[in-house]
């Protein structure tokens, strides 16, 4: 009978040893939670690094081109506005910025109808924007590739945008605006470093250029 | 793989099953099993995001709060956060991939693109975001 109480003792001691600790559970968790943040980490690396874009990848980038341009037509819109915060349009200016290539892109074709005068390029419509407000803005419509992306160097890849814009007044806002005749914008691929806390990603960005004026008149609907 | 109740059918001969439960505004979650016969139906409980549901409510709210809404942002996200769009054919959305402070600037700033915004889901670093996946829903106009 004595052996049979010393057999379970020593099954009791060695259940009790080698049982886990919940704090040896919650490092195990921590433990697996970072593995999976790192295995997200790098396959988002592995997508946006990647050298040549696929003929897919290409396709989602003409279409965060589009969604760009949208952006732009937004943050115009807010810095133009005088009934808004400075602070709040001063960012709107910040952000319009980095959506182009350069401030010294071409934007006398976007600004035509604005009866202000010299507006030739992306830093002087933003600074006249924001000084002293427009009296309309202009939203982009039917939007569609003009020249898909093409390969130019192994850090860039461009191509063209059509749209037309619509000028909406910011007293009348439901008044239906007058449209433009086609209009076509750059847009690019860049290869550029981005840091994202400590670490500095070479990732493929999109950016937009110069517009172009491909007609001639106004005509209202 | 859900239908609109977020129900999901099951087929397998297999005894034990292990599957993987993910929904926008969910945490995602690990769920093994071992199935009887005669219990056939089993309801699965997911944790809030919170986190993911409040970005999804500052894309939708007016300029009012702006400084207040990025400083709580800031608290939420880790300064070497990753924010991934992810593109999406049917609707015509681009993918972009976004640092802490490009994302704080856009989801404060009302620009269209970012309104209809869908969190699908996200990983945390010491209880702030550190990768967070979205999709846009385009407004039909």
């Amino acid at each position: 009978m004595k052996w049979i109480t010393n057999i379970f003792i020593l099954i009791l001691i060695y259940l009790i040893c080698s049982a886990r600790s919940c704090n040896e559970d919650g490092n195990m968790k921590e433990l697996n939670e970072e593995k999976l943040l790192s295995a997200s980490k790098d396959s988002i690396k592995k997508v946006f690094e990647v050298d040549s874009p696929t003929d897919q990848l290409l396709v989602a980038y003409e279409a965060t081109a589009k969604q760009k341009l949208t952006d732009f037509a937004d943050y115009l819109k807010i810095t133009s506005d005088s009934s808004m915060d400075i602070r709040f349009r001063q960012q709107a200016v910040e952000m319009a910025v980095n959506l182009f290539v350069s401030r010294e892109i071409d934007t006398r074709n976007w600004s035509k109808a604005y009866p202000e005068p010299n507006l030739y390029n992306l830093e002087q419509l933003l600074e006249r924007s924001l000084s002293q407000g427009m009296s309309c803005w202009f939203k982009p419509l039917q939007i569609n590739v003009k020249a898909p992306l093409t390969l130019e160097n192994d850090s860039t890849f461009t191509g063209a945008l059509s749209f037309c814009q619509q000028c909406l007044p910011f007293d009348k806002p439901n008044l239906p605006g007058s449209i433009s005749s086609m209009l076509v914008i750059d847009i690019y691929a860049l290869k550029k470093v981005k840091s994202f806390g400590k670490e500095h990603l070479r990732i493929w960005e999109v950016y937009l250029g110069d517009i172009y004026w491909s007609g001639s008149s106004y005509s209202h609907i | 793989m859900s239908d609109k109740e977020g129900g999901v059918i099951l087929r397998t001969d297999q005894s034990k099953i292990k599957i993987v439960v993910r929904a926008p505004y969910y945490l995602a979650d690990t769920v093994i099993r071992i199935l009887k016969k005669f219990n056939r139906t089993e309801q699965i409980r997911l944790n809030v995001d919170g986190y993911a549901l409040m970005i999804h409510y500052f894309s939708q709210t007016d300029v009012k709060t702006w400084q207040r809404r990025r400083e709580q942002l800031d608290k939420m996200l880790n300064d070497g956060a990753m924010i991934y769009q992810v593109p999406d054919q049917k609707e015509g959305t681009g993918m972009e991939i976004y640092n802490k402070w490009e994302f704080i600037d856009k989801l404060t700033m009302s620009a269209s693109s970012l309104r209809q915004i869908e969190i699908l889901d996200s990983r945390y670093d010491h209880d702030e975001i550190a990768i967070l996946r979205f999709k846009i829903k385009m407004n039909k106009e």
